[in-house]
């Protein structure tokens, strides 16, 4: 089972990278959950032909008590893609962190991945790990890679450096380890080469490319990602290529 | 090892200290956790609970009520015990899961007093400091919510502050210091807050004439009192005299340690010293307060620490918590127990 967690700076398209590689894995015939990490609860929207799923927190908020099925927390959309959002507490209020772990134990409570048999998970984390449980999703027995988000900006790289920098200070736990960076370009002067220059520092490589396209944000207006709007184009082939990549890398580590 | 306990069990936590204070004043008093926190007040930090009723109350927090941040069931929940039970006031007292979610106890001491109709005071204890400095949050929210009139100051009215049975030791207590202050025909009112006198007295706090610190822990209100009543006070312990046994000791030249919440040990300090005593060290597990502290006084925190210094420090005489005495087989001179309740859990025998 392939198991990637995506990070980066808020507002840098972990979202977006994160439901287009769900959408690429399921065009390609894997069987694919995607679990947004973020009180916003909105990574899976374009997965969902833009209708927001009930969130778990919510579900528990609402019900006052625990879901007994998969179906009362998730949902499923484009090409069968599993869809699942942690959420949050009431801005201000309570503990998002808190919430997350809470809601890994509830769906290992659900035996989802006994029951569900997914080929590919993909965790959408919230901008940076601020606390023990937004780094819930890299420990053990959850993603076993992450990709970081980024673009050429000066604070999107900033940020991409502490959270490499928060999955090094992991090893000795067996959390997981830094797969690659996709660059999610936003035409800022000479980003390749700033890129290039974090990534060769860091000595993590870049590995997937997304051209800054308003394709894509055509196709989220439309609530769906570029892939289930037009597979064949130029974008979509990026998302391909990234999940092609990772399935090799997987199938190699088989 | 430091932090190893092998011989004094676990001391009371803050939150327990202010449930201490609070606890005769005829309040709703909402300890914010789980369950353990209150179990520990009844069953092992507040020997009134066996002979005083106190409406004490968890909020009961669960896992998603932490996630979530729900003030407002807690706001629901004290509502409706205060249509249950008869209160004059209620009081929210923090633990650590509040503390680690940054619950804001102002905001929640406001949307409360909305609902119920009932002054609200908050402490913030976090469960992480020891019972003394809960006392000390808790007389400080107390005098400031409710003693807020200045009045004209009574002759002959003199206030206790600091006394609770952690650091008093007796129930019997106000009894006692009412007894031995009215020895002096000047006070004819003794107020001994939060042990025999209720929230009426605090609210005319600004009436003493003075105010007398039984324990550290009652420094803050007492300088709260002073700035803003002008009251003068003093940290003293008028029955030393009886926690020193009348054995015909001879103190003179002698080097003592004392052991013991710092206005006690300071005011048995002084009883010895005007018996001859030529050197005498105050010592305690808990808060020592710069203006209490003579030179060479210490703060101690780990059990070896003490086995140490007792058995090492060439002292002829060490006044302790009877609990302690085990602590120590290689010391040769003499042990006088004097009860710390807030050490070994015991009250004083009453002789």
């Amino acid at each position: 089972m392939l198991k990637v967690a995506i990070y980066g700076k808020g507002g840098i398209g972990k979202s977006t990278v994160t439901s287009n590689l769900a959408a690429a894995f399921a065009v390609l015939g894997k069987r694919v959950i995607q679990i947004g990490c973020d009180p916003k609860a909105d990574s899976t929207i374009n997965l969902l032909g833009g209708e927001p799923l009930r969130p778990v927190m919510n579900f528990m908020r609402e019900e006052d008590e625990e879901p007994e099925k998969l179906e009362d927390i998730s949902k499923e959309g484009f090409g069968g893609v599993l869809c699942i959002e942690t959420g949050g507490p009431t801005p201000g209020l309570g503990c998002a962190g808190r919430g997350i772990i809470a809601t890994f134990q509830l769906l290992e409570d659900l035996k989802l991945f006994e029951r569900y048999k997914p080929d590919v998970v993909l965790y959408d984390v919230l901008g940076d790990v601020v606390c023990g449980g937004f780094a819930a999703p890299i420990r053990e027995g959850y993603a076993e890679k992450v990709l970081i988000v980024t673009s050429g900006e000066k604070m999107a790289l900033y940020a991409a450096d502490n959270i490499s920098r928060a999955v090094k200070n992991f090893e000795d736990r067996s959390y997981a380890r830094v797969f690659g960076v996709v660059l999610n370009h936003r035409n800022v002067e000479n980003e390749n080469e700033k890129v290039q220059a974090f990534a060769d520092r860091s000595g993590i490589p870049i590995v997937g490319e997304i051209p800054r396209s308003d394709e894509i944000i055509r196709y989220e207006d439309q609530g769906m990602t570029v892939i289930e709007g037009d597979a064949d184009s130029t974008i979509s082939r990026r998302f391909f290529d990234l999940a092609e990549l990772l399935l090799s890398d997987e199938a190699k580590e088989d | 090892m430091k932090g190893l306990r092998k011989y004094l069990t676990p001391f009371a936590p803050d939150q327990s200290g202010a449930v201490s204070v609070l606890y005769e004043l005829g309040g709703i008093l909402v300890i914010c956790d789980a369950g353990g926190c209150v179990g520990n007040v009844c069953g092992f930090d507040e020997p009134r609970w066996f002979s005083k009723k106190s409406a004490i109350f968890s909020a009961g927090l669960r896992d998603m009520d932490a996630i979530l941040g729900r003030d407002d069931r807690l706001v629901a929940k004290l509502s409706d015990a205060a249509e249950k039970v008869e209160a004059s006031f209620a009081a929210i007292i923090g633990t650590p899961v509040p503390a680690v979610i940054g619950t804001d106890y102002k905001a929640l001491g406001r949307m409360t007093e909305k609902k119920t109709g009932l002054p609200v005071i908050t402490v913030d204890t976090d469960g992480m400091e020891l019972y003394d400095a809960g006392q000390e949050k808790a007389y400080l929210a107390l005098f400031k919510a409710f003693a807020v009139e200045k009045l004209p100051v009574e002759a002959g009215r003199i206030g206790i502050l600091g006394a609770t049975p952690q650091d008093v030791s007796d129930l019997h207590f106000p009894e006692k210091i009412k007894a031995a202050l009215k020895n002096n025909a000047c006070n004819r009112n003794i107020i001994c807050y939060g042990m025999g006198d209720g929230l009426d007295a605090v609210k005319t706090a600004s009436a003493a004439e003075k105010n007398l610190v039984v324990s550290p822990s009652g420094l803050a209100a007492a300088r709260y009192l002073e700035e803003s009543f002008g009251t003068p006070y003093e940290a003293c312990y008028p029955l030393a005299k009886e926690l020193i046994p009348e054995d015909g000791c001879d103190y003179t030249g002698k080097k003592v340690l004392v052991v013991h919440q710092q206005v006690i040990a300071n005011a048995i300090r002084d009883e010895i010293r005007a018996r001859g005593g030529a050197e005498v060290t105050v010592g305690s597990w808990f808060a020592m307060k710069t203006e209490l502290k003579e030179e060479g006084d210490l703060a101690l925190k780990e059990e070896d620490d003490f086995t140490e210094l007792a058995e090492n420090g060439g002292w002829d005489v060490i006044f302790a918590d009877g609990c302690m005495a085990r602590m120590i087989p290689k010391f040769a001179g003499k042990f006088v127990n004097v009860t710390h309740f807030a050490v070994s859990g015991k009250l004083r025998q009453q002789g």
